[in-house]
């Protein structure tokens, strides 16, 4: 179906103040990407609505005209989740900023979905509480883009991510109707919708204001930093102080590539430029139990091989050792003007073997390949270094990428842990699930949205975008194979 | 009741199915009365033989369960690694049922203080879908986004979308100490104290509020209590903890003070289960604000009533033997005054012919519904326990 967009763009303005709808060219080129600039398209008309009423009058056009729409936060994602592939409405949050209620009696807070997430504890810390999940691009990136993606952080080791700590969700859904999902206690008597549409990546519908749980800031917080001369030692520091019953905040891994691109980038040397891994281990809790677990979880280290350790309790010197972790992409960014981030996740056990098979890819493919990972949990950050403008290159990246994953999956684990599917992984997703489960996952679609204009080509895998998996289905069908009803 | 054998229940779903009879999802059966009424003519379809633990990777914290296996076995095969489920067992004596049953019925007891609910436990999920057709989703490592939330959807859908065949759960190493403290007296300087206590940066694993009948049941004086249970991985950290607790509570008001060892501890919370307690006549999930809390408990028709109620999360159930002689218009009175103080009353046992609806209609009932048509279009599966659809009277 071809769609009018300046008739379109006219019924926007209508709706909308005029600053509110997008459509310049030069304009458009800001929504062209995600973080992931890998994949770039250019959508045809932006909204930037500021009420819920707004969007609900939107998605109702887009449901008479069977527009498609794409819903984006702060654009900060790192799997093409954003991005408008085919024709699409952006509808663009970014306006949606208040925080509608503090309720520190009943430790709660409701924002709008363009709130950024660090604005939570921000708006919350002068009375000693803070909103847990905590993903790098804390600063930039909204809370509902953290509700389409189910974003984590460094911190869900212990404390979960954003569906452990979303109570309440105020949904428009693909037809314009307002509903609620969930309600202001933990658990509420209905059919937990409010826990399927968390990292549905905007392919149910729109957040529009959203309850959080917040959590009472802990009272002494330490970091341990330990380095290494091998990988394999700083795993089994890990496996040692989990083992130990010791939960620690976060436990992150730097490897040696970081490391140096961290040290450049601070242009002295904050991390020991032989280490082959550095461990940062964060701990938090009474006061005393923090000491016994920096104690034990020291100890543990040493056994384990560590060569150095470092401490900081105070809020200055723990900064300072986050600094590097918290910088490692910019720094990694520097090497190259362009990496390639992958989120696959693989049990703590298998760490070791599945990061010496990610350096033998490397090699093989001529890439190098920088690891920061949350080792307490698994999830790899392997960032892909390239050169955009080297022929060929896009292709090589997007196939290292994908065996990475393939490595994961072998081990018993996902394709991402809080990136989300996106546009980027959707060829992958039937590495690990059947066509029955895919199929099974389609009905939640279809109850949310039966026309399919939410977030189009996202997630399941599409037979225009999958020719491998295309391939597969025509394999499987030929084997008699029950397959999954067609992607939206 | 049929109990399959795990090989034979595709092909016995997929007859339901296909013969369009009504039929009930459950796990050891223990709590089928729960909730609202099973349909006449249902069959009860059980899946006690889906009972082994399939994989517990103790370095990765993960286990792999079918969905019929005890409760207390996972704990046991957990507890030899020195972990566990944090999870409380469902309420009353006997058997604690599988863990299926409590996946399904979705509600977690006081350490959701500090653990969250069996919801933020699970990490994989496999079922028969009402056509008999197998599905999964999630996995079994513990940050996992790919596809859809599945293990969510399930968790407190009481079998109205498909039988869950398989859980995957994280675990948590088991604290190496544990120690617990009540405190008892007047109602407001409890309710001083616990507004402290939530604002503190104390991490108890539990912290729920006890009604005088239910502190009277434990042999102590008829009056409201908070019971905490505090772990850690330092003993001096309990000490330091309850000797805090201890001043803040004489800072608060006239209240009592008792420290707990573990085996006092354990035998209150088996209390505060319902381990003890003779089948009730009504047992009724309640929630209210939190801050609320404290105006629920002064309410005269929860006078005579056990009550337990987590602090922190203001979700708690309360019972009436049957010779408590509780009269339904006073459970409706308690369901308004909990609508009243921002919650929910959900109505888990109730006698023959009291009439009241287990629950009622969420704001999102359409959509409920959608989902319900899209999972099972025949409508056959649990008939009338569809969560956040009001059940006909």
């Amino acid at each position: 179906m071809t769609i009018d967009w300046a008739a379109l763009e006219r019924q926007c303005r209508r709706l909308l103040p005029a600053r509110a709808v997008v459509a310049r060219r030069q304009e458009l080129l800001a929504y062209d990407s995600d973080g992931l600039t890998l994949h770039r398209h250019q959508p045809p008309l932006v909204v930037l609505p500021e009420t819920t009423e707004q969007v609900a009058a939107l998605l109702r056009l887009c449901d008479q005209g069977q527009i498609p729409f794409v819903a984006r936060g702060s654009g900060t994602g790192l799997s093409g989740g954003a991005v408008a592939e085919q024709e699409a409405l952006v509808v663009a949050t970014s306006r949606m900023r208040s925080i509608l209620q503090v309720d520190l009696d009943n430790r709660q807070v409701t924002v709008q979905p363009g709130v950024i997430n660090s604005w939570v504890t921000r708006a919350v810390a002068g009375d000693g509480f803070y909103y847990a999940p905590d993903p790098s691009s804390q600063v930039v990136c909204s809370i509902g883009g953290n509700v389409a993606e189910n974003s984590g952080g460094v911190h869900c080791l212990k404390y979960g991510v954003t569906s452990n700590h979303v109570l309440a969700l105020e949904v428009v859904l693909p037809d314009g109707t307002i509903t609620r999902l969930g309600g202001d206690l933990a658990e509420q008597p209905e059919l937990d919708l409010r826990g399927a549409f968390i990292g549905s990546e905007g392919t149910l519908g729109i957040a529009t204001a959203i309850t959080l749980r917040l959590l009472r800031a802990p009272q002494s917080v330490a970091v341990l930093l330990a380095d290494f001369a091998s990988m394999e030692a700083a795993g089994e520091a890990v496996r040692l102080v989990t083992a130990a019953g010791v939960l620690p905040a976060g436990m992150e891994i730097m490897d040696n590539f970081t490391v140096n691109a961290v040290d450049d980038l601070f242009g002295r040397d904050e991390y020991p430029r032989d280490a082959a891994a550095v461990l940062l281990i964060e701990l938090d809790g009474q006061e005393r139990e923090v000491s016994a677990a920096v104690e034990l979880a020291g100890a543990l280290c040493r056994q384990a091989g560590a060569r150095t350790i470092r401490q900081a309790t105070d809020e200055a010197d723990r900064a300072l050792l986050w600094k590097g972790r918290k910088s490692a992409f910019a720094a990694v960014g520097r090497i190259t003007p362009t990496y390639y981030v992958q989120d696959g996740v693989v049990p703590r056990s298998a760490l070791p073997s599945v990061l010496a098979a990610i350096e033998r890819l490397a090699c093989q493919y001529g890439l190098p390949v920088a690891n920061v990972f949350h080792a307490g949990d698994g999830n790899l950050h392997p960032l892909i270094l390239y050169r955009a403008d080297d022929p060929g290159v896009s292709d090589r990246v997007q196939q290292l990428g994908a065996d990475i994953l393939r490595l994961c999956i072998e081990a018993g684990g996902s394709i991402t842990g809080e990136h989300g599917v996106g546009n980027d992984k959707r060829c992958y997703l039937d590495w690990m699930f059947a066509p029955d489960d895919l199929a099974t996952m389609q009905l939640v679609r279809r109850a949310f949205d039966p026309q399919g204009l939410a977030n189009p080509g996202k997630i399941f895998p599409t037979p225009r975008s999958c020719g491998e998996s295309m391939r597969r289905q025509v394999r499987l069908q030929q084997e008699g194979v029950t397959l999954p009803v067609a992607a939206f | 009741m049929i109990s399959p054998e795990p090989h034979e229940l595709p092909d016995l779903v997929r007859d339901l199915h296909q013969r369009a009879l009504p039929w009930l999802p459950a796990g050891q059966a223990s709590r089928l009365s729960w909730g609202p009424a099973v349909e006449p003519g249902s069959t009860v379809l059980s899946c006690r033989r889906l009972n082994r633990v399939l994989e517990h990777n103790p370095g990765d914290f993960t286990i792999t369960v079918q969905a019929g296996t005890p409760l207390m076995e996972v704990q046991e095969a957990l507890n030899h690694h020195r972990q566990w489920l944090a999870v409380d067992s469902p309420w009353g004596r006997g058997s604690s049922g599988s863990i299926g049953g409590l996946v399904a019925r979705g509600l977690a007891g006081g350490f959701r203080h500090r653990y969250l609910g069996i919801r933020d436990q699970l990490i994989g999920i496999g079922l028969l879908r009402a056509d008999g057709v197998a599905a999964r989703a999630g996995g079994k490592v513990v940050k996992n986004v790919a596809g859809y939330d599945l293990m969510r959807l399930f968790c407190g859908s009481w079998g109205s979308l498909g039988l869950i065949t398989e859980l995957t759960l994280r675990t948590l190493p088991l604290p190496p100490q544990r120690r617990g403290l009540w405190i008892q007296g007047d109602l407001a300087a409890l309710g001083r104290l616990s507004r402290w206590l939530l604002r503190s940066s104390l991490t108890p694993e539990r912290v729920d509020w006890w009604s005088g009948p239910l502190a009277a049941q434990a042999g102590l004086a008829d009056q409201p209590l908070l019971l905490l249970c505090l772990a850690s991985v330092s003993p001096q950290t309990l000490e330091e903890q309850i000797a805090c607790l201890s001043e803040q509570a004489l800072q608060a008001g006239p209240l009592h003070c008792q420290p707990l060892d573990g085996e006092r501890l354990e035998a209150l919370q088996a209390i505060g289960q319902g381990q003890t307690a003779a089948e009730p006549a009504w047992l009724l999930r309640l929630g209210v604000l939190p801050a609320q809390a404290e105006q629920l408990l002064a309410a005269p028709c929860l006078r005579q009533l056990p009550l337990v109620l987590g602090a922190g999360s203001g979700l708690g159930l309360a019972w009436a033997a049957p010779d408590a002689c509780l009269p339904a218009y006073r459970v409706e009175e308690l369901r308004r005054l909990c609508k009243e103080l921002g919650g929910y009353l959900t109505v888990l046992l109730q006698p023959p012919g009291a009439g009241l609806a287990a629950w009622e209609d969420a704001a999102s009932r359409p959509l409920i519904e959608a989902v319900k048509r899209q999972f099972d279009p025949r409508q056959l599966l649990a008939r009338g326990r569809l969560p956040g659809v009001r059940p006909q009277a």
